[in-house]
């Protein structure tokens, strides 16, 4: 039997702020105000900080996000290589779902 | 209503973890009413998903329900609660006998309780330190008593 994949739909309610968080730190790493900022921009959404802070605890405990050392208060995170491949492997069921969906448009 | 107000809501671990750079996110300023509802939303989730939806000493009280007990402890326990309950009947039955009807009242009042409270000192509580044990089984037996000698009274 193949292995399970991980993955982010795991998180339940929290799967689409999580997803959203690991494609703005997919860019390189982010303290909160700037993922939100981010998220923002490229998706039109604005994470309230208990949803953003609720998907940062998932994605820690996950081992998918990492706190990078800080003297601020602004603790930065980055995407670990672990939370790579989650994304990569939602990215793709994503992107298969979307072709399906076009597909379906274009003929009916 | 401000982030500093609303972090109290969180489990402490929580807060001690996160707390600083949630502040840092959100400022000192008051919060719009999205915000708030929001934090208070995530508060409950924190409370919810780091376990801590039940105060520590709630948890203590449930984990000493939880006391495994064997068959030897079942079998001590069944013997203290038969053992003790037909002596105080019998020793009620006999002030009766002897005309001492307020003894008779008290003694047969009680010895079903305490019979109960004789057991848990053998068998639940057997894991407990003696003073532990002790004062939980002669508190209970001071308020039985003061409860079975007041209903007499009045």
């Amino acid at each position: 039997m193949a292995k399970r994949v991980d993955d982010l739909r795991d998180l339940g309610r929290f799967s689409e702020p999580a997803l959203l968080i690991m494609i703005s730190l997919a860019e390189g790493p982010k303290h909160g105000y700037a993922m939100t900022e981010d998220i923002a921009r490229i998706s039109g959404q604005r994470l309230g900080p208990g949803t953003l802070y609720g998907g940062i605890t998932r994605l820690e405990q996950k081992g998918w996000i990492e706190p990078l050392p800080s003297d601020d208060r602004r603790r930065p995170y980055k995407l670990t290589d672990a939370g790579h491949t989650v994304l990569n492997h939602r990215l793709a069921a994503m992107k298969a779902l979307a072709k399906v969906a076009t597909t379906r448009l274009a003929t009916s | 209503v401000r982030a500093a107000t609303l972090l109290r809501l969180y489990p402490r671990a929580w807060r001690e973890r996160y707390g600083d750079e949630l502040l840092a996110m959100t400022g000192d300023g008051p919060l719009s009413l999205r915000k708030t509802v929001d934090l208070v939303a995530g508060a409950v989730d924190a409370r919810v998903t780091q376990g801590e939806t039940m105060p520590r000493v709630l948890k203590n009280l449930c984990a000493t329900g939880n006391v495994q007990t064997g068959l030897a402890d079942g079998v001590r326990g069944a013997v203290t609660i038969v053992g003790v309950s037909l002596l105080l009947s019998g020793a009620g039955i006999l002030a009766g006998r002897y005309g001492w009807d307020t003894v008779r009242e008290f003694v047969l009042g009680i010895s079903f309780p305490a019979s109960m409270v004789a057991m848990s000192h053998v068998m639940y509580l057997r894991r407990q330190s003696a003073a532990a044990k002790w004062a939980i089984t002669g508190g209970t037996l001071a308020i039985l008593t003061v409860i079975t000698a007041a209903s007499i009274a009045w």
